[in-house]
């Protein structure tokens, strides 16, 4: 059985770190990205099953990535990681690519529900 | 024969007797024919004898008419009987004598009649009866209606005979009022002397009065005369006159009530007389335009003397400018209308000058008629320290206040404020200049100046007044904010509109700070919520990865790492929090001691040395010759390192810092030569959570409320911090700390 791939953008290294490491706990296969533009790289090399994308970072907005991936025909779904809610930005950037989100601070097995909703 | 001389004698004296009695005859007949009464002669049967002119002008019939006729033709039927009485009692032998009988003329005229019957004799025996009748119906008529009057009369009436020379007053008459009021019948004191009967009358003056009537003829009146017998008390009138007989007639009321009604009254009319008279407010009562009744008060309003002010025409004592508003009150008040009854006027002194009243006006009953009553108070002291009030504020007012007058709405005046606010030099300027020539073409809603002023005028007339903001601008062509209030003004027959304008221009700047202020408490409310669930987040998971999974004791190690380090993270953030929160409330300490800078600055490069090192940059120090001053050590090395560490993080490898002394400071200058700072992001470096987010090169660690916390510390030393800063070339930040 193939593992489900699994890519998380997020600017802070102990967020991603978290995120990665629950994932595989559960048995996943997880890259890492910490801003867009080398997110936008790896995406465009390998296929992912599931992206988990923080909304808040330097560099390239979020609408903005969102936008290259749409130039680039990339079909994967996305779970935004957020902060206070739905932030207005992202609001704006919902796509039907946009399968869900979940809030920072979260429960891992939140998150680890989601991930799974989201890869059927 | 020859006649004796005694019968010659005879002869002689009967001729005289004779002639004598042909002369009485003649005498008689004279007076028989001249007079105006009618002598009758008729015999015992009632045949007339003898009728003279005067009978024929009485009973008209003429002597030929009625010689040989009888006396009943001009006797009505009623009165024959006694007609025969009276002959017969003459034939009797009855001496002459006189009554009053109804006769009646040729034309059935009754008419009354004084009577005198006489016999006529012939030697010495009554052969014929004789009258002599005067006309008295007029006498008769006047006494009948006399009659009337005296008993009907309300007032009481007695009439006095004067006997002996005046020593006797004697009551001749009473009417039925007089017995009423004395409560006495007259039968029973007619005749009697007043004094006796009135016992009071020489007590109370009355009794002189009769005799002074009757020894001058003057009349007397009396209008009010006490009087107090054992039977009566009281207050009469009197009035007393003398007749032509000589009787005189009392008339006389008791006025006792009266007195007491009119004591009553005029004890009322005094106290409303003291209440007017006494009243500090003129009070007048003005009837057809005429001032009926004036109090002292009015007068002294008047500067006139009050029988000057009497029976003048009213409206010549208001100013000419106001006579038409007040005819207009007056007539309206008078025909019902409604009308306000207070009301302020110009009054005129008597010496011309006008001075400001009040007028409180209504309608009363005035001598069966209505008239006026009209209070005037001088307000001439109120309104002057009104106008004074009012001068005073014109003239101190931070507000620009001007009239502008229809039609062409231009300004006509301007208080100081005015010309300050708009940087005029003089009045001059800007009268005749309307308000759209003071403000820009356009307003901020894209309307015309002009079009939207004139709107703004016409509103302000129809409703009374407009209050509305507007961009005005200042002669120099300085744009700026007002509020303007426009009042319709009505000063006689002139309208215009009052402006008041207000400049809001550091309003507006302290409504920006507010909302600027408001934003970045928005902002920094967000930013802390996200700054501490970014720490929380990884702790979170990574405690629940252990609880939840098999980890290796190495795996257990990372995750706990990772945990504590975000733990400091976030204890570190709450420090800061907690710092930032103390410094911007002003709950912040600094305790200060005297200290050496360069000294401050050498320990800060030495703590960071391995940082610099790590990062390859080089720090060059230059020490100025600098005093120790007061300051609180931790808190500049709390400043010096973070600025430093930041050079240090944001810098290409070159780093120097100078201090030196410059006037009453101390300069502290840190450059680095790294990128710099953004020019959109220089206003906010000093902003809490602030880090150079834009760029991506950034990896940031710390709070981000570094700087912010620098720039409380250094403001709480009372010095400055600042910066200059070139995109590529560098960045320097200059501390200016004051020696103390």
């Amino acid at each position: 059985m193939n593992l489900k791939k699994i890519i998380v953008v997020d600017d802070e290294e102990d967020i991603r770190n978290s995120v990665k490491n629950i994932l595989e706990d559960n048995k996943f296969e997880v890259k890492t990205s910490e801003n867009g533009k080398d997110f936008i790289k790896k995406i465009s090399k390998e296929k992912f099953d599931l992206i988990i994308l923080d909304v808040l970072m330097p560099g390239l907005t979020t609408k903005e990535i969102i936008t290259e991936l749409k130039k680039k025909k990339i079909k994967t779904p996305i779970i935004f990681l957020t902060v206070v809610r739905l932030a207005d930005q992202t609001k704006e950037t919902i796509t039907p690519q946009m399968i869900d989100y979940i809030e920072k601070p979260f429960d891992n097995s939140d998150l680890i529900d989601r991930v799974k909703k989201a890869l059927k | 024969m020859v006649k004796t001389e005694k019968e010659k004698l005879t002869e002689e004296k009967a001729k005289i007797y004779l002639k004598k009695l042909e002369e009485k005859l003649i005498y008689y007949k004279q007076n028989v024919i001249n007079s105006s009464d009618a002598i009758i002669v008729q015999d015992f049967n009632g045949n007339i004898k003898a009728w003279n002119p005067g009978a024929e002008k009485i009973y008209g019939f003429k002597e030929k008419e009625m010689l040989g006729k009888n006396i009943t033709k001009i006797i009505t039927k009623r009165y024959q009987k006694e007609a025969r009485k009276n002959i017969s009692a003459i034939k009797k032998g009855k001496p002459t004598f006189r009554i009053k009988q109804l006769r009646k003329t040729k034309n059935n005229q009754e008419i009354f009649v004084n009577i005198t019957y006489s016999p006529i004799y012939e030697n010495e025996e009554i052969i014929e009866v004789g009258t002599s009748e005067e006309n008295v119906t007029n006498l008769r008529e006047s006494e009948i209606q006399f009659r009337q009057l005296f008993n009907n009369m309300d007032e009481a009436v007695a009439i006095y005979e004067v006997k002996n020379n005046g020593k006797d007053i004697v009551i001749k008459d009473l009417n039925k009022s007089a017995e009423e009021l004395e409560k006495i019948k007259k039968e029973n004191i007619l005749g009697k002397r007043v004094d006796k009967v009135f016992k009071g009358v020489k007590k109370f003056g009355l009794y002189n009065i009769f005799k002074q009537v009757w020894k001058t003829g003057k009349p007397v009146h009396h209008p009010i005369s006490f009087y107090k017998d054992k039977y009566h008390q009281g207050w009469r009138e009197n009035f007393v006159f003398k007749l032509p007989s000589g009787n005189i007639v009392a008339i006389y009321s008791d006025v006792t009530e009266r007195k007491y009604i009119e004591q009553k009254l005029r004890e009322s009319e005094e106290k409303y007389r003291n209440v007017s008279e006494k009243a500090n407010d003129g009070i007048a009562i003005i009837q057809n335009g005429i001032i009926k009744y004036g109090n002292p008060a009015l007068a002294k309003i008047r500067e006139d003397s009050l029988k000057n002010i009497i029976n003048k025409n009213f409206l010549s004592y208001i100013a000419p400018e106001e006579i038409k508003k007040i005819e207009n009150y007056y007539k309206k008040r008078i025909s019902g209308e409604k009308v306000p009854s207070r009301y302020e006027t110009i009054l005129l002194k008597k010496d011309g000058t006008k001075i400001y009243v009040e007028l409180n006006a209504g309608i009363i009953n005035y001598e069966s008629k209505p008239a006026d009553l009209v209070i005037i108070r001088d307000i001439t002291e109120m309104k002057e320290s009104q106008e004074k009030k009012y001068k005073l504020l014109y003239e101190s007012s931070a507000d620009a206040i001007m009239t502008l007058e229809p039609p062409k709405w231009k300004f006509t005046s301007g208080n100081p404020m005015t010309l300050k606010m708009f940087k005029l030099k003089n009045e001059k300027e800007f009268t005749s200049k309307a308000p759209w020539e003071y403000s820009p073409k356009y307003q901020l809603d894209g309307q015309n100046s002009s079009i939207k002023a004139k709107q703004m005028i016409l509103k302000a007339m129809k409703e009374g007044s407009n209050f509305f903001e507007w961009t005005h601008k200042r002669v120099d062509g300085e744009n700026f904010p007002a509020t303007v209030l426009l009042t319709k003004v009505k000063e006689g027959e002139k309208v215009f509109l009052q402006a008041t304008i207000r400049d809001i221009t550091e309003q507006k700047k302290a409504e920006e700070k507010t909302k600027e202020a408001e934003l970045m408490k928005t902002e920094f409310m967000s930013a802390i919520s996200h700054e501490l669930r970014t720490p929380i987040t990884p702790i979170k998971a990574q405690l629940q990865r252990m609880l939840a999974t098999e980890l290796s004791k190495q795996e257990q190690k990372d995750s706990i790492e990772i945990a504590l380090r975000n733990t400091i993270r976030m204890d570190r953030l709450v420090q800061d929090l907690l710092e930032i929160t103390r410094i911007k409330s002003g709950k912040f300490n600094i305790f200060k001691k005297k200290e050496n800078i360069n000294e401050i600055i050498e320990n800060a490069i030495v703590d960071l040395n391995s940082f610099a090192k790590e990062k390859n940059t080089s720090v060059i120090f230059t020490k100025g010759k600098i005093p120790e001053i007061n300051i609180d050590k931790d808190r500049i090395i709390e400043v010096i390192i973070n600025i430093l560490d930041n050079a240090i993080k944001y810098g290409k490898g070159k780093i120097s810092i100078e201090t030196k002394k410059e006037n009453k400071n101390i300069l502290i200058k840190i450059e680095d030569n790294g990128i710099g700072i953004p020019k959109e992001e220089t206003g906010k470096i000093f902003s809490p959570f602030y880090r150079g987010k834009r760029l991506e090169e950034q990896k940031y660690e710390g709070t981000g409320l570094g700087l912010s916390i620098c720039k409380g510390i250094i403001e709480a030393h009372k010095g400055k911090i600042s910066f200059e800063s070139k995109i590529g070339k560098g960045t320097m930040f200059t501390i200016n700390l004051p020696i103390q």
